[in-house]
């Protein structure tokens, strides 16, 4: 029960005493978590919406009131407009083939082989190799004087010379995005495998018994099944992996034309010294995030 | 009930004084006879045992506690950017990257002029003084400098030709004949390159992850061809013959085929390594390599000659090498600070340290130091190193400290220069006006 809820209850003075001395103790006992909350969500926020506006940089103390005009310079950065194709790239086309990655290594995990248990935890490997440790061995592969997939591509004669891959607009975008897909996996077929047990096997056992084939059953039932267990993950994904900064960070530096909107907010702030921009630049992500999340949240009333 | 409600009271009370205690800042815990300093972590066994030496020496000495705190190369400034803006001050930052200078209008640098009065100004010679002064404020001390130079190898430049003897000019700089210019060291690439066997001959990263590395090249070039980025009176003055040169250089050099491709996506230590593995024949880097060479390395150690600093048109070679310079904080313990950073400059204590680690990382820029009979015995390579100590200049160069400038460097300024010519294929036109947008932007706004 939500704290307006239960204050609301305990205004109307409805119920009996005893609940109402037990919901005066949940009171009590929400207020560090809602203390919490302020502190590391509402007020970084506000914070942030207060810089904004301001000319603010950590190196000078001086800090005056600038309107709208962060939100210009930000807009107008000719590096804005890619920043947006690239995160919403990164974030549509990542979440698609997550999912249906997650999807299709869900429903092998579904099934009775020997060796599951195995092939569970080799599968959840790239979700829970730290970051930066995963990232320096892609770069590995991918580097343009030594890197694996060169050496695999001049063997099998698809390349005369050697591609510097995170060196070239478009396939860098692309190398980031494999890797972004490659780290967010296996949440999917997590979330999607916790779906797929909870549909009836009986379902599965009465639609081969009317003999339906493997693809009838999976567009028939599965897929209804877990209509919406689906639509929230991909939403979920989506959210997750419009937030994601360290993989192309750690790749690229935003380089090669691989700028996505946080790594844009991260460099004005952390590189140019321009806390005001960043800030800026922090809002209007947040604008495109509170979309999602309202979707998010009408799916969930929905459900 | 009461239980309950005794239970419930008393985790809010125990929640509210966790934030408490763990809210409060480095400054109010700390002890007022302790000093925190921050450096970069150096994995080096012998730079360690060096700084927790004098650490040990000097709480012997005064009493005052010393704890180092060891910041990875590439976070030190994002760590301190952030430390210093949620209103966490170290007592002393020993860096390489200007960071008196930058911080100086948050009010909070505290001057090392009285230090430095007490210890001679002359020991530092005026060039480096300068670096750190800003209207007659010395907001950073001259620690050592960590010398950078041009690694090349000695065995592929001997084979296409050249006669690698050093020799010393009338102003008592070394130089080797037909390797003194940009140019020559262009045509000494181009000829030791054998890309079809993966050999190539210049290692210069022309990437943003490069922590530095691509940014002190490029800069390094400019501040040889003339190039500035503020005129005399502070204007923007970048479009200039002298700055189109250099840029029309560094596209050279890019389409000479002697950088690899991939040096677009090099980090901080692939020229290092691309040269200890014997694919690059010059790099331009500090002397990290140096002390990596021995008899079971790819490249051996007499396989390594040390170029002199390439000059310009100008007739002057430059390296960006901020000399590492220690910075004071206004923190409680501002007067432990000063005893420490006295301690730390006096000629006894650098003199002990070079023992213990040796030179090669760290050069001396204290000239009772540099004059020490340690320094008289050096290699060749060595004696290079030491002798381009002048030729290092900062962000700021060719005029006064500037947070601006240093700032500008930080922020990827000469990266991407170097970026649009490799990645994007930009000439010089396109380069010249992106940069005059970008330093407006960032130096005026």
């Amino acid at each position: 029960m939500a704290v307006a809820d239960i204050l609301r209850n305990r205004n109307t003075n409805q119920l009996p005493s005893l609940e109402r001395r037990d919901n005066r103790v949940g009171i009590y006992f929400l207020l560090p978590a809602v203390i919490v909350l302020i502190i590391i969500v509402a007020y970084p926020v506000i914070y942030s919406l207060v810089m904004s506006f301001h000319r603010w940089r950590p190196t000078d103390i001086n800090r005056n009131f600038v309107g709208f005009d962060n939100f210009a310079r930000v807009v107008t950065d000719s590096r804005f407009p890619q920043s947006i194709f690239n995160t919403f790239v990164y974030a549509i086309v990542g979440a698609c083939f997550k999912v249906i990655i997650g999807m299709i290594l869900a429903l092998m995990m579904n099934r009775e082989f020997k060796g599951r248990s195995i092939a569970r935890v080799l599968l959840m490997l790239p979700w829970v190799i730290p970051v930066t440790a995963s990232v320096t061995t892609w770069n590995w592969m991918f580097d343009g004087m030594y890197g694996i997939f060169n050496v695999l591509l001049m063997r099998l004669g698809v390349i005369d010379e050697y591609v510097n891959f995170l060196g070239i607009k478009g396939i860098a975008l692309a190398c980031v995005l494999i890797v972004g897909i490659w780290m967010g996996y296996p949440q999917m077929m997590m979330m999607l495998l916790a779906g797929l047990q909870s549909i009836p096997t009986e379902m599965y056992e009465a639609a081969k018994v009317e003999g339906a084939g493997p693809f009838t059953i999976f567009f028939r039932i599965t897929i209804p099944s877990l209509a919406n267990v689906l639509s929230m993950t991909i939403l979920l994904s989506i959210i997750w992996t419009f937030n994601s900064f360290n993989v192309i960070w750690l790749m690229t530096r935003g380089g090669s034309g691989t700028h996505t909107m946080n790594t844009l907010a991260y460099e004005f702030s952390f590189v140019n010294m321009r806390y005001d921009l960043g800030a800026a630049m922090s809002v209007i992500i947040l604008v495109f995030l509170a979309v999602f999340l309202f979707i998010y949240q009408r799916k969930q009333k929905e459900d | 009930m009461n239980f309950r409600k005794a239970m419930a009271v008393l985790s809010v009370l125990m929640l509210s004084m966790a934030m408490v205690f763990a809210g409060g800042s480095s400054e109010a815990s700390s002890d007022s006879k302790s000093v925190e300093v921050w450096r970069i972590s150096n994995p080096d066994e012998k730079i360690i045992a060096a700084f927790d030496q004098v650490a040990e020496d000097f709480k012997a000495a005064t009493g005052i506690d010393v704890s180092y705190v060891l910041v990875p190369t590439n976070d030190f400034h994002t760590k301190l950017v952030t430390s210093i803006s949620a209103g966490v001050f170290p007592d002393v930052i020993i860096w390489n990257s200007n960071p008196g200078i930058e911080f100086a209008n948050t009010g909070k640098v505290h001057p090392a002029n009285g230090i430095l009065e007490e210890i001679g100004m002359d020991q530092f010679g005026e060039s480096i003084i300068k670096m750190f002064e800003i209207d007659g404020v010395i907001y950073e001390s001259p620690f050592m400098v960590r010398p950078a130079g041009m690694h090349a190898r000695r065995d592929w430049l001997e084979a296409a030709g050249y006669d690698l003897t050093m020799k010393t000019d009338e102003n008592g700089k070394y130089y080797i004949e037909g390797l003194e210019t940009w140019e020559d060291l262009l045509e000494a690439g181009k000829k030791i390159t054998d890309a079809a066997n993966g050999k190539y001959g210049l290692g210069f990263p022309m990437s943003r992850k490069a922590f530095g590395d691509s940014a002190g090249f490029c800069f390094s070039v400019i501040a040889s061809f003339g190039g500035r980025i503020l005129d005399d009176e502070g204007n923007l003055d970048i479009d200039t013959p002298e700055m189109r040169a250099a840029i029309q250089y560094l596209i050279d050099i890019w389409n000479s085929g002697a950088v690899p491709s991939a040096a677009t996506t090099w980090d901080g230590n692939s020229n290092n390594q691309f040269f200890l593995t014997g694919d690059i024949g010059i790099v331009c880097n500090s002397n990290s390599i140096m002390g990596k060479l021995n008899a079971e390395s790819a490249v051996k150690p007499e396989q390594l000659v040390m170029l002199p600093l390439p000059k310009g048109p100008t007739g002057h070679g430059y390296q960006q090498a901020t000399p590492e310079s220690i910075t004071m904080f206004e923190t409680k313990n501002v007067e432990s600070a000063e005893e420490f950073v006295k301690y730390l400059l006096s000629t006894e204590t650098q003199l002990k340290m070079f023992e213990t680690m040796g030179f090669g990382y760290y050069s001396p820029l204290k000239k009772d130091v540099i004059n020490d009979p340690m320094f008289a015995d050096l290699s060749d390579n060595e004696k290079v190193l030491l002798n381009s100590g002048d030729q290092y200049i900062s962000a700021s160069f060719p005029g006064e400290p500037d947070a601006r400038l240093t700032q500008l460097y930080s922020a990827f300024f000469y990266d991407d220069i170097l970026s649009h010519i490799a990645v994007d294929g930009w000439n010089v036109d396109q380069i010249i006006d992106e940069m005059e947008k970008t330093a407006s932007e960032m130096l005026f706004d």
